[in-house]
This record gives C-alpha cells, sequence and structure tokens, in this order.
C-alpha cells in the first residue's frame, strides 16, 4: 500500500489533465484521448477485487463529473475494474496469476498491448452508451476507434515519458 | 441458509460488479433527457466553483484570442464612429480607414518622445497618419520601414494638436509643455470663449491628419497670460500616456486633396 500517494498523484494529475486540456468542448473538437483510463491500469493487481471495483467506480464517477456525461464512464470504469483479471490473462502468459502483474516491471510492448485492450473495451462501453442505437453504427464505430487510437497514442505517451520514474 | 451465505461470499466480487454497473446504469437513464438531469442539477450546486476556476484557468489561456477579437471590433467599432462623425470631411465617401497597431517602445522622460508600433509599410502605414486610441490621441507617424514605424508622441514639444472645447467649438492648439505626461496645454482660445473647469477637449478637425472629435481631455485650470487676448488652459489627458498599448492608426481618406487645398489657400 505504500503506494498509494503516488498514485492519489497520478489520480489528480491525469484528472486534471482530462478536465483542463482533453475536453471536447474546451478543444473545440470530437475527439479526444481519454488519458484518465491510463488510472485503471496503474491500479494495483494485489488490491482485493472489491476495492479496485470501488475505486473503477469512483475514478468514473469522477469524470462523469467533469464532462457532464452522468454515469457513462461511471460504467466504463466499473467495466474494466470488474474485467481486468480476464484482460490480464489474455494479453500476458494464460499461466499468469493476474494479482502478480506489476505494471512497472513489464516491458513497454506488453504494457502497450494491454493499455491497448483497456482502451479498447473502456471505450467501447462508453461509446455504445454515447451513440445509444445501434442504427447509427458507422458513427459508433468512428467515434470508437477514433477515440481509441488517440487514447492509446496520449497514453503511449505518458508512458514513455514517465518509463524512467515509474521503476 | 449457510450455502446462500457461502455463494454470496464467493461471488461477492461478481455481486459488487453487477451493484455498482446497475447503479451507473441507472445514472446513464435517469440522465439520458437533459431537462430531467438530476445529475447537472447536482453538479451544479456541487461543482460551481470547480467550474469557476477551470473557467479561469482556460479563459487565461484563451486571452490571446479574445483580445484579437476585441482588437478587431474596436477597429470597426472606431471607424465606423470617425466616419460617422466626420462626413462633412469625407470628399469621396471612401470611409476612414483605421490600422490596429501595438505600441512596441514608448518614451516618456525626455523632451522630445518618441513611440515605437509594431506596424509598417507592408501594413499600410503611410508617413503622418494619426495615432489615435478610444480614449485620445497618442501622435503622428513620422518614418517607417517594411515592419515597424516611428511615431511623434504627444508628449513631444514639437507636436501641435488642432482641438477644440467640444461644448463651444472654439479652437486652440493643444502641445505638451514637458512637465506631467498627463497635463497639455491648449493655447490660443480666445478671451470671448467661455471656458469652465471640467469642460471636454476634442479633437478640431482642421488638419488632413486626426479626424474630428475624438475625445482628448478635460479643462483642470485656466489662465489667462497678462496682455493677452488668448487663454492658456491646462487639459488633463484622458489617455495614460505612460500606459499604451493598443493603439490604431487612421488613414484620411482624402488627406492629399486637403492638404492640396490649404496650400493652395496660402
Amino acid at each position: 500500500m505504500n503506494k498509494l500517494p503516488k498514485l492519489i498523484l497520478w489520480f489528480l494529475i491525469l484528472l486534471f489533465i482530462q478536465a483542463f486540456i482533453f475536453d471536447p468542448i474546451l478543444l473545440g473538437i470530437p475527439y479526444v484521448p481519454f488519458v484518465y483510463v491510463l488510472l485503471l491500469i496503474f491500479l494495483p493487481n494485489n488490491w482485493p477485487s472489491w476495492v479496485v471495483l470501488l475505486v473503477g467506480f469512483f475514478i468514473g464517477f469522477c469524470v462523469d463529473f467533469i464532462f457532464f456525461s452522468g454515469g457513462i464512464h461511471t460504467a466504463a470504469c466499473t467495466m474494466i475494474a470488474f474485467s481486468r483479471p480476464l484482460l490480464i490473462r489474455a494479453v500476458f502468459s494464460e499461466t499468469m496469476a493476474p494479482e502478480n502483474l506489476r505494471v512497472d516491471q513489464e516491458s513497454f510492448r506488453s504494457l502497450l498491448r494491454y493499455t491497448t485492450l483497456v482502451v479498447l473495451v473502456h471505450h467501447f462501453v462508453v461509446f455504445v452508451f454515447v451513440v445509444g442505437n445501434m442504427s447509427r453504427i458507422g458513427w459508433f464505430l468512428n467515434a470508437w476507434l477514433t477515440n481509441s487510437l488517440l487514447t492509446i497514442l496520449g497514453v503511449a505517451f505518458i508512458l514513455l515519458l514517465t518509463q524512467n520514474s515509474r521503476r | 441458509m449457510q450455502k446462500l451465505l457461502n455463494s454470496i461470499l464467493r461471488n461477492r466480487t461478481l455481486l459488487l460488479f453487477l451493484l455498482l454497473f446497475c447503479l451507473s446504469l441507472q445514472f446513464i437513464v435517469k440522465n439520458h433527457d437533459y431537462q430531467q438531469s438530476s445529475f447537472i442539477a447536482f453538479n451544479n450546486d456541487l461543482s460551481s466553483s470547480f467550474f469557476k476556476v477551470r473557467h479561469k484557468f482556460t479563459s487565461y489561456i484563451k486571452r490571446q484570442k479574445h483580445n484579437e477579437q476585441l482588437v478587431a471590433e474596436n477597429q470597426f467599432l472606431l471607424s465606423q464612429l470617425i466616419t460617422k462623425n466626420n462626413q462633412i470631411f469625407l470628399l469621396d465617401s471612401i470611409p476612414f480607414d483605421v490600422i490596429p497597431a501595438e505600441v512596441i517602445r514608448n518614451s516618456i522622460q525626455l523632451k522630445h518622445n518618441y513611440i515605437t508600433l509594431n506596424k509598417g509599410e507592408k501594413d499600410g502605414v503611410k508617413k503622418e497618419m494619426g495615432v489615435i486610441t478610444a480614449t485620445g490621441v497618442v501622435g503622428i507617424v513620422n518614418n517607417r520601414n517594411a515592419q515597424t514605424s516611428g511615431v511623434i508622441s504627444l508628449l513631444n514639444k514639437s507636436l501641435r494638436v488642432n482641438a477644440k472645447i467640444k461644448k463651444s467649438n472654439h479652437f486652440g492648439s493643444l502641445y505638451w509643455n514637458g512637465e506631467s505626461p498627463n497635463t497639455m496645454v491648449l493655447s490660443d482660445v480666445p478671451l470671448a470663449a467661455k471656458v469652465t473647469i471640467g469642460d471636454t477637449i476634442v479633437t478640431g478637425g482642421m488638419s488632413a491628419i486626426f479626424p474630428a472629435e475624438i475625445p482628448l481631455g478635460v479643462i483642470s485650470a485656466t489662465e489667462v497670460p497678462i496682455n493677452d487676448n488668448y487663454y492658456n488652459l491646462r487639459v488633463s489627458l484622458f489617455q495614460d500616456m505612460t500606459n499604451i498599448s493598443q493603439v490604431y492608426l487612421v488613414h484620411f481618406p482624402s488627406a492629399g486633396i486637403i492638404k492640396e487645398m490649404i496650400n493652395d489657400n496660402e
């Protein structure tokens, strides 16, 4: 648990970036990277799963609060927090126990694969609720994939920047 | 009972997930309709201070853009105003042209002060253009190169600006006596004029440089030199000459014709 202060710092920094820089209304563009997803990746894997669920819920709630998006990010973050063990097993070796994954010890390449999967799932949930209607599938796919790409780029950029300090 | 408890305990993560997910779905459904959005109402109460801070932050970032917009608006309004006030001088009905510029160097300590502007020949600056702000006259363009232009400041003892008392239309000549940078002297106003302290002084428009009716300042003191038929009026300026940043260059559309006429008459 000695990582808690660091995690809280990350929480504040990423939410600040999300609120003050990557806001679609502020920037006036429809696509922005949701870099706060990185928080869900940084959550320690040895925490009890119910704690992770509650923390994920809380993170999503904060983002909804910033974007006035009323529950969409909460749902997506809760989903990620729940399905994290599955995602970890899917990306890293089948035999690896999810609680043994240490984000700060993994190579950039495997982290990126993991991030990509998390972002795709997260954004899928977000944009299912944003679009809300499967008859607008083109719009959905466009929003989902474009935003995912931007988020992955943003997260990869932050991961690269902080590569040394995270170790 | 024991079995039920056991299965709940075993699946507590799943149950918690379902609970939280349903909660967020509830948020989504409840806030689907903007009109009955309880989330936004809740947000408004709780987070107005957060959004105030955010607004301050973003408006700081966007201030450059806002400033540019305001300058463009002022440019438009100023040219409209000047054109309206000076219909009489518009010999060929071309409206007054106003060029916004910024002061990059200004001096006030000398007896002959000069100002440098960040607009030059390529922006359409010509010699002897008047330099004004919304609250007064700044100077006259003296020389210019492609990028910048030099302006004889109003705080230059060799500059005289034609001015008049707004109320009575008595003309005089406004100049700086080299004392306070906020006070000028309006001379050559005949004693016949009724002068009271606090009267507004505006440009006279008797030259092809400054359009008429640009506010300059108010009379702060009157004096009559011995054996003279003219007042020496102290004028305190509206425009703080020590603190100018945004100025506008005015192009008098029929400057050439007016000058020719003046020369012919003389």
